[in-house]
């Protein structure tokens, strides 16, 4: 038994005396990762782009303040509160006695607004009544003026011996009048309060120290029909406005040409208004600041008041035109800013109350200023720097399955006028930690042959990305990807950028492959 | 290792020499580790034993070496039997055998990539996976003068795998565009742990000699591990039978999705099947039919053959013929060749010393390590 029990502990020996390592061996991966295919077609026809002919022009329109009845005029939250105090003590009340108190009037703190009727789309009221007795009263709450189809808002409540109740009501297309109990007022609401004892209960004792209490809360009140007069308010304001695609624009030109942007002012209200475009600047990525310059920027103007009612109102516009021939709006256009500020002033009812309390909104009533600019899309760039970043978290590990180097393949087909050199700056902790030029440019068009289906010149073109060993292997410590597009348009003859137009149609299709040299590791 | 295998060795002779021949008990030890490929270069499958890089010129050799249906496979077995002066017997062991079948082209997936596969469609069908590990504790009794064993186990069973790829291509276009997958596959497999479910095996040694008139030759049939075992939990089973044409994605589903939501979803429209089937196991069994030698006979030289198999698909049947050697008393030296199993025809060897009550049989069924490598230890001793 002892040699066998030796010649054991000798086999164990000779099996442990092999030590296991990793086992790894290098396989080559590849595989279609990205195909799509980048037109303008989209924007066609949809307030950005149009055709014409045979090319694409920019045919943009866009709204940049744009104000309803709710913002003009913003009603207050209002409390209106009657109390009931009974003028003599009574005892033995029999139950069901019913008092009632007198319509009481509650004026709304409006400015100068003076408003004599409206209608609520949204919002909410609180109704909150004390009963003082040591039985049960019924209140009933009156709000004379309040109605829906002509039903004046009411509402009951039991409310228990010496307690409090109180309840939100939705206001949502109630039309209130504010012309008081005569009708010859403005801001006026109103409300009545009737008490009754108990029909079921036991008589009752009612004193003057009594006080029945009863509180309306008007709240979030949006209007969208008024009538009235709106006052001579004056909206001053800037409208700061980013267009999010210049902002990646770096460095380089863009040359347009017969430029014309309409900045149109629209008035919705059947109130005479007075507006002023103070001015329109925009600021580059380079913090290079233009203004537009033109005689229509300073000047006031006036737009009469909508006319028609409900589904005839029509607005009245005020159009300012800026051409190439009358201000700097190529050069404006040209800055590239991606932050875009408007000043503007309007100020309702310039001349006071001259329609004698008689303005009027109506639900689809606004105060527009909207943007036009046609162009055609004919532009020379010049080493133009699209530049964005990504954020990239990538983590693989040398003891496991992983990636050595790879190669980023990309197919493109272009039907643009632009070429475009394609960088990527791979970034840790803000440190370019490597950089990766692709092996040629994506080229023009212009340098390929026309294509007798559609019309289009298209050239093809391959770009390699290599990723190498010594980028691979810290993608742990990367965090941002910074992809920089370089555009110009070259003409083919010369390679000199000089003024393409983009053809309708134009599109841009790639293919993107990934080859890896992947090291499994078991 | 050299130094290693010398004290074993030498453990041996020491051994030899002090034991005595009365012996009432007999211990068996026989271990067995033999790997063996119809194509794939040893240091390949050495690499995964003892780790290392496999370089591509190993890789290269390997593919140069396939054809169009390959085998590997690996065989493990450690056991002890004691035998008890009445004739009854106790034995255990533990046991592994894993099997695979391969075509060439999903060798040349797994350790080239797919870029060698450009404008050509790699050829998977055919390809089918087996492994078993399990343990046995048994009782038996001898039956006969001659040594005939049976013995009946109780199995242990550690894991159990199977895949199979019934039909599975995959076709890159010469522009990789597209990749386009057809497959069909089962996969099957049970949790991995020191009893993961309970079996039942028998073992038979039966051994006879022929009723030849000059001289009786002695034969030997072995059933080994014949049985099932039953996985106390179902298996986890899945099963896909589906193409798929993958193009990429577009710039939109990217920003939307990310890729790992888009690869999660083109995984998931290949529509794979899971479900837990029954735990039921057939254990990979061994069959051998053999002309085996007589120590006693007085010729020097003797002829053995034989065939082998094991309940498997995975395992072509084996067969094996060659001649033994009497080189001394109690010493025989052996040479043959056998062909099938998980390779293709190799040189066997073996040598066997006997003193006293002590004997020690090495053998390898492929002497010259040809893809692969093989060492049957069997260790004798009465006492």
């Amino acid at each position: 038994m002892k040699n066998v029990l030796l010649l054991s502990v000798s086999f164990l020996l000779l099996v442990s005396s092999c030590t296991k390592e990793a086992t790894s061996w290098d396989a080559t991966f590849q595989a279609p990762f990205v195909h799509d295919t980048l037109s303008l077609d989209a924007w066609v026809n949809d307030s950005t782009l149009a055709i014409n002919g045979s090319n694409l022009e920019i045919d943009l329109e866009r709204t940049l303040l744009d104000l309803g009845l709710s913002e003009l005029i913003k009603l207050p939250d209002t409390t209106v509160s009657q109390t009931y105090h009974p003028v003599l003590s009574l005892s033995n009340v029999s139950p069901g006695t019913t008092f009632v108190n007198n319509v009481e009037p509650h004026l709304l703190e409006l400015q100068d607004i003076e408003l004599k009727k409206i209608h609520v789309s949204e919002g909410k009221i609180k109704v909150k009544v004390t009963n003082p007795l040591a039985t049960t009263v019924i209140f009933t709450v009156k709000l004379p003026g309040v109605t829906q189809n002509n039903v004046v808002f009411t509402q009951s409540y039991a409310v228990g011996a010496l307690s409090t109740q109180e309840e939100w009501l939705d206001l949502s297309n109630y039309t209130i009048d504010l012309r008081g109990a005569q009708g010859l007022e403005y801001n006026v609401l109103q409300s009545q309060l009737a008490i009754q004892t108990d029909p079921t209960g036991p008589s009752v004792s009612i004193s003057t120290s009594n006080t029945f209490v009863f509180q309306a809360t008007f709240s979030q009140l949006k209007l969208d029909y008024a009538l009235g007069y709106f006052g001579n308010q004056t909206l001053y304001d800037q409208a700061n406005f980013s267009v999010g695609f210049l902002s990646k624009i770096n460095s380089g030109q863009l040359d347009l040409s017969n430029v014309n942007l309409q900045l149109s002012l629209e008035n919705g209200f059947k109130v005479p208004v007075r507006g002023r475009i103070d001015y329109l600047k925009n600021t580059n990525n380079q913090l290079q600041t233009v203004s537009l310059t033109a005689p229509e920027i300073g000047p006031s103007f006036y737009i009469s008041p909508a006319t028609g009612s409900w589904n005839t109102l029509q607005a009245n516009s005020h159009v300012l035109n800026f051409t190439s021939a009358t201000s700097n709006i190529e050069a404006y256009l040209e800055n590239l800013g991606a932050q875009q500020q408007l000043s503007y002033e309007l100020q309702l009812n310039p001349w006071g109350n001259i329609s004698q309390g008689n303005d009027e909104a109506f639900p689809n009533s606004r105060i527009r200023i909207k943007a036009a600019a046609q162009l055609p899309m004919q532009l020379t760039a010049d080493a133009l720097t699209l530049r964005d970043t990504f954020a990239i978290d990538l983590h693989q590990s040398s003891s496991k399955t992983h990636v050595v180097n790879a190669d980023v393949i990309v197919e493109a087909l272009n039907a643009f006028p632009l070429s475009c050199q394609v960088n990527l700056h791979f970034i840790s902790n803000g440190q370019v930690l490597e950089s990766v030029v692709a092996s040629s440019p994506i080229s023009s068009s212009e340098m390929g042959t026309l294509d007798p289906v559609d019309g289009l010149k298209k050239k093809k073109s391959t770009l390699v990305f290599e990723l190498p060993e010594s980028l691979v292997s810290q993608l742990d410590q990367l965090d941002q990807v910074v992809v920089e597009a370089i555009f110009d348009t070259p003409d083919p003859a010369t390679g000199i950028s000089s003024a393409k137009s983009i053809p309708a149609h134009a599109f841009l299709a790639v293919k993107l492959r990934l080859k890896a040299k992947t090291q499994l590791v078991l | 290792m050299k130094n290693l295998a010398l004290i074993w060795l030498l453990c041996f002779a020491h051994a030899f020499q002090a034991q005595d021949s009365n012996a009432r008990y007999q211990l068996d030890w026989k271990s067995n580790l033999s790997y063996n490929s119809s194509g794939i270069d040893r240091h390949l499958t050495d690499a995964f034993f003892y780790g290392g890089h496999i370089d591509s010129l190993i890789t290269a050799k390997s593919l140069s070496q396939l054809h169009s249906r390959n085998f590997w496979g690996m065989n493990l077995e450690s056991s002890l039997r004691l035998t008890l002066p009445n004739q009854y017997l106790i034995q255990g062991g533990i046991y592994n055998y894993t099997g695979i079948n391969f075509s060439k082209d999903a060798f040349g997936l797994t350790f080239l990539g797919n870029a060698s596969y450009m404008a050509d469609t790699a050829l998977l069908s055919g390809t089918k996976f087996q492994s078993t590990s399990f343990s046995k504790l048994g009782i038996g009794r001898v039956i006969d003068s001659l040594g005939s064993t049976i013995c009946f186990n109780l199995v242990a069973l550690h894991a159990d795998s199977y895949g199979t790829i019934y039909g599975g291509s995959i076709y890159q276009d010469p522009l990789i565009d597209s990749i386009s997958l057809d497959v069909n596959a089962h996969v099957r497999t049970s949790k991995m742990s020191l009893f993961t479910g309970v079996g039942f095996a028998i073992d038979l040694d039966y051994r006879f000699v022929s009723a030849d008139e000059e001289r009786q030759l002695p034969f030997q049939i072995v059933l080994q591990n014949i049985g099932v075992a039953k996985s106390f939990q179902p298996m986890q089973s899945y099963q896909v039978d589906s193409s798929l044409l993958y193009t990429g994605f577009s710039l939109q589903q990217f920003s939307a999705q990310g890729p790992t939501a888009l690869l999660t979803s083109l995984l998931d429209s290949l529509g794979i099947h899971s479900k837990h089937t029954s735990g039921w196991v057939l254990l990979p069994g061994m069959m051998q039919f053999s002309k085996t030698i007589d120590p006693k006979m007085p010729q020097r030289l003797q002829a053995y053959y034989g065939a082998k198999m094991y309940l498997r698909s995975t395992y072509i049947p084996c067969i094996y013929a060659g001649l033994d050697t009497r080189m001394a008393n109690g010493f025989h030296l052996g040479i043959g060749a056998s062909y099938g199993g998980f390779g293709g025809l190799r040189l066997q060897a073996y040598s066997q010393l006997q003193f006293k009550q002590w004997s020690l049989g090495l053998h390898t069924d492929n002497a010259l390590m040809h893809n692969g490598a093989s060492l049957y230890a069997h260790l004798k001793c009465g006492f």
